[in-house]
């Protein structure tokens, strides 16, 4: 905002009432320092991936993560079931 | 992993090295591997613009350039502009005429009105909203931005003074 006649009058007649603030927020941002959730890294992060059903009305009889479970380079693959502890 | 090449440019200034596949993307070796989470990946598929980077003087989004495309380029990130502590005009612009407020696509905003700024120091209305296009904002919708931009090409259009 630049300081225009009113804009001064806000700030002193009126102390601030009616005048845009800067946000303290937009340091960081602009600066593209924002640590959004996929900017920060922890040791032993892994990548997720959903799967979802292909079918839009079905009854889920059974998950067989066999075949997920082999593919080289995977951790865990979870269903409803390892969730019901939690 | 097989296949793995050495890409060198340069990024904000600085010489970089990386050893990537050639089918890594540019926004993840940014990000990943060179730690510049300022561009963001918004939707992997060119339509946001959350990922603008300036490579050779264009505007890219670069969740569609591949890392070893890079060899000898010149890449601009939003960490780039600040120099020496001073704020860009359009850093100053975006903040000023409050241009943002989650910020997730700020950085592609500003990557992408610098782009703008060196092709067409004195755009209009128009011409800003046709040339920012390519970057969606779901916060400010959009009158703030155009502001910010005209804001920064307003102060680099003044002479500079003394700093």
């Amino acid at each position: 905002m630049t300081a225009t006649t009113e804009s001064l009058e806000r700030e002193t007649k009126l102390q601030g009432l009616g005048s845009s603030r800067l946000r303290k927020e937009d340091a960081r941002f602009i600066r593209g320092k924002g640590t959004y959730v996929d900017d920060i890294k922890l040791p032993g992060m892994l990548f997720g991936a959903m799967v979802r059903s292909p079918y839009a009305h079905a009854r889920i009889k059974s998950i067989d993560k066999a075949k997920a479970l082999a593919v080289p380079g995977v951790v865990a693959v979870l269903v409803a079931d390892d969730l019901k502890p939690v | 992993m097989v296949n793995k090449q050495t890409v060198s440019f340069t990024l904000n200034g600085a010489d970089v090295d990386v050893v990537v596949e050639p089918r890594e993307l540019l926004i993840h070796t940014l990000r990943e591997r060179l730690q510049h989470t300022g561009p963001h990946i918004g939707c992997e598929t060119s339509h946001c613009g959350a990922c603008t980077v300036d490579l050779n003087g264009m505007s890219v989004k670069s969740c569609t350039v591949l890392t070893v495309q890079c060899q000898d380029a010149k890449v601009l990130t939003v960490e780039g502009f600040e120099q020496g502590g001073a704020l860009h005009a359009l850093q100053e612009g975006f903040t000023q005429e409050h241009g943002l407020q989650c910020g997730f696509c700020t950085p592609g905003m500003i990557t992408r009105a610098y782009r703008l700024l060196q092709e067409n120091p004195s755009p209009s209305e128009e011409e800003i909203r046709y040339w920012m296009a390519g970057n969606l904002c779901r916060c400010t919708g959009y009158q703030n931005i155009v502001k910010a931009v005209q804001y920064a090409a307003n102060k680099m259009s003044l002479p500079r003074t003394g700093t």
